[in-house]
């Protein structure tokens, strides 16, 4: 067996430096204890990005796809998703998925915290939407939010920059929204509009989801890391961690893991916080099976991996006769919660987002219509392709999913990691609600894309590769016997071991997650500094 | 179009196959003088399959075989001493069989082909890539959520 080395114990050991991770480790940093994040991927240099070369839109494909499986790169691990319908998308790295994420922020609802005492379905979260606003707002300046105040889908809030471009396509939308009498508003976005932090606006290159290399979209990396690690806290990167380790008092007292060269450390700490993702951190708290614990660190409950939630995805794309345009973030400029708040005259409980985006850019318009059979090869190909390209509008549907024991994370038997550690598995399934309620989203879609004067629709849902949010899989609740970790983020089961990321949602709510899951984060790292004194108490 | 990487004495294909390739590859996107596009043939296509589908090569090469081998029960010429409608007609022939013929030289082509320089400046875009310069967007009427503030609040109000 190799030889372990022991590292210097510190006060906090941070597991994962993506959206959640990033925002614990700035909010502790005030406290001046010794806070060490330990990273599995590395520091993405954003002269890499696809966007500086030519064939950018075609990395999506390679080196910056979703999937772990199709990256391979050595910062991943394989997940098993043969046994869902929607596979699962992340990206190993400082700043983790945001990354890759469209910067999409919009908040959950307050309803989203009350699911069971509204609807009567899932169960309510311990917190409300108003514990969480002041958190909000804290996240919001950090990441330089962009948005328009007012939205009357939600309680009052100010963004802090002003909105990005609606564009042609935002108006022609605007337009049919309101042709409708429905909800729509400019959405909030994790991009920076104007100078802010030391930061450049954004110059709408328009390949937000394979990196901004301008730095104006807020991944983690660019927004809290560099603000954190000028506070004191330290953080190490290609070090994937096995397990948290267990004192005979049933206290973790660290994490052993592999740095770049596969050597094994253990890392001591007094305090320990997951911040993995909905699928990593089940992952490791399953890797972490010790006689204390036989069925995986902090799972009396059972309930570790159970409940995942990832949103079922639909699409519309409306094809117009008039040029759209073709420059603007990628990802939403606006959305439609009009289908949000539950109805039951729909056929189903809870409800959806509608988020509109921009047309695919050239190559990737020409690839998916020649893969449909709707461009030619011969002379007509110049045509068909420019009544394609650039007249485009996409419609998103995100469905809130709720949680069932049955959607789960569990270890896979046989498939490993790089350094031999088990890797996920995933069993999911939609369920009926959610195929209804995708049903009639993009039934609604096409809609809202004939009113804006679409001469042509598709739609597709659910889609495969859509599986971003990864939530519920550690959720949070007072009952011990129902929840793995308290309504603020300790272990029922280990005191001094702390869940940050989506895993501890109770809910999905119906919108892209990642304000909230920062939210979440904040909110639980400042209950943690008004309890040090009796923190494992 | 920058001078071709491939070092002929590496090439992958025989003479007779690459003087297919690029007749088909025009046949896949002709030319149009008019918007200032160039053909498939001439943007470089083969580089660009050296560099990113290296293991298509082999199926590629047989692909090319049956196509002439056809141009030549057809016509008893090469496929590339053929005319352009009797290439397009070998070439729809060979799709009408076999809906999948040179599918994925179909896509590789229209990848390289909409990344090429000519192209980009005939679609009214920079060439290279997106980051060089980015770009000026237009910020649209906000003013257009009039309509919805009017209509007021839609949350559910839960208690606090």
């Amino acid at each position: 067996m190799s030889k372990v080395l022991s590292n210097q114990k510190v006060d906090v050991l941070i597991i994962g430096a993506g959206a959640s991770g990033a925002a614990v480790a700035w909010s502790l940093a005030e406290t001046r204890m010794h806070i060490l994040c330990i990273e599995q991927g590395d520091w993405v240099n954003p002269a890499n990005y696809p966007s500086t070369q030519r064939d950018w839109e075609m990395a999506g494909s390679r080196d910056y796809a979703i999937s772990p499986n199709i990256r391979k790169l050595k910062a991943d691990y394989p997940i098993n998703d043969d046994e869902s319908p929607i596979a699962i998308a992340n990206y190993n790295a400082v700043g983790g998925s945001t990354i890759l994420y469209s910067a999409h922020f919009p908040r959950f609802h307050p309803s989203d915290f009350r699911v069971r005492s509204l609807d009567g379905v899932a169960d309510d979260w311990p917190i409300s939407y108003f514990d969480l606003e002041p958190f909000f707002a804290v996240n919001d300046r950090n990441i330089g939010v962009a948005g328009l105040a007012g939205d009357p889908a939600l309680p009052l809030h100010a963004p802090p920059l002003p909105p990005v471009p609606l564009g042609t396509m935002g108006e022609t939308m605007a337009r049919a929204f309101n042709r409708l009498g429905w909800h729509w508003w400019p959405s909030d976005t994790a991009i920076i509009t104007r100078e802010h932090e030391g930061r450049e606006a954004c110059a709408n290159i328009g390949s937000c989801n394979v990196g901004c290399p301008k730095g104006a979209k807020s991944s983690a990396d660019v927004s809290y890391w560099p603000v954190a690690l000028r506070a004191g806290v330290e953080l190490k990167t290609r070090c994937r961690v096995r397990e948290i380790t267990v004192g005979p008092n049933g206290m973790a007292t660290g994490a052993i893991y592999y740095d770049d060269n596969g050597v094994e450390h253990h890392q001591q700490a007094e305090i320990v916080i997951v911040a993995c993702n909905g699928v990593g951190t089940p992952r490791l708290l399953l890797n972490s099976a010790s006689s204390l614990f036989p069925n995986g660190l902090a799972n009396r409950s059972g309930l570790v991996g159970k409940n995942l939630m990832l949103h079922p995805w639909g699409n519309v794309q409306g094809i117009f006769d008039e040029p759209v345009d073709r420059f603007g973030p990628e990802g939403s400029c606006m959305l439609s919660q009009q289908f949000y708040e539950s109805d039951a005259s729909r056929g189903f409980v809870r409800g959806y987002n509608m988020q509109i985006t921009r047309g695919r850019g050239p190559v990737l318009t020409a690839r998916s219509a020649l893969w449909r059979g709707e461009l030619p090869w011969g002379a007509e190909h110049h045509e068909v392709f420019a009544r394609l390209y650039n007249h485009a509008i996409h419609l998103g549907i995100c469905v809130e999913d709720l949680p069932e024991e049955c959607n789960q994370v569990t270890l896979d038997p046989e498939l490993k990691d790089a350094n031999g550690i088990a890797a996920p598995k995933i069993r999911y399934r939609l369920s009926e609600n959610s195929r209804r309620m995708l049903a009639h989203g993009l039934t609604k879609g096409v809609e809202v894309m004939q009113a804006a004067g679409a001469r042509r629709t598709e739609t597709v849902g659910p889609i495969r590769m859509a599986g971003w949010h990864l939530l519920g899989t550690a959720r949070m609740g007072t009952d011990p016997r129902a929840s793995v970790v308290n309504d603020w983020g300790r272990c029922h089961d280990v005191h001094n071991l702390f869940i940050v990321d989506g895993s501890v949602f109770v809910t999905s709510g119906g919108v892209n997650p990642t304000t909230t899951i920062q939210a979440v984060a904040l909110y639980i790292a400042d209950q943690m500094k008004k309890r040090l004194a009796n923190l494992f108490d | 179009m920058s001078p071709s990487t491939l070092i002929v004495s590496d090439h992958p294909l025989t003479l007779l196959q690459q003087q297919t390739l690029t007749r088909v590859l025009e046949i896949i996107i002709p030319a149009e003088p008019a918007r200032g596009l160039p053909s498939a043939g001439e943007v470089g296509v083969p580089d660009y399959l050296h560099l990113h589908s290296g293991d298509y090569w082999p199926l590629l090469a047989m692909d090319l075989d049956r196509l002439d081998q056809l141009a030549f029960r057809q016509f008893a010429q090469t496929f590339a001493d053929l005319s352009v409608a009797e290439r397009t007609r070998v070439a729809r022939l060979m799709r009408h069989d076999d809906p999948g013929f040179l599918r994925r030289l179909a896509l590789e082509t229209v990848t390289c082909y909409y990344q090429d320089d000519r192209v980009m400046l005939a679609l009214g875009l920079e060439p290279g890539s997106p980051a060089a310069k980015g770009h000026v967007a237009h910020a649209g009427d906000f003013s257009l959520v009039e309509p919805v503030i009017a209509r007021g609040e839609i949350w559910r109000h839960t208690p606090k």
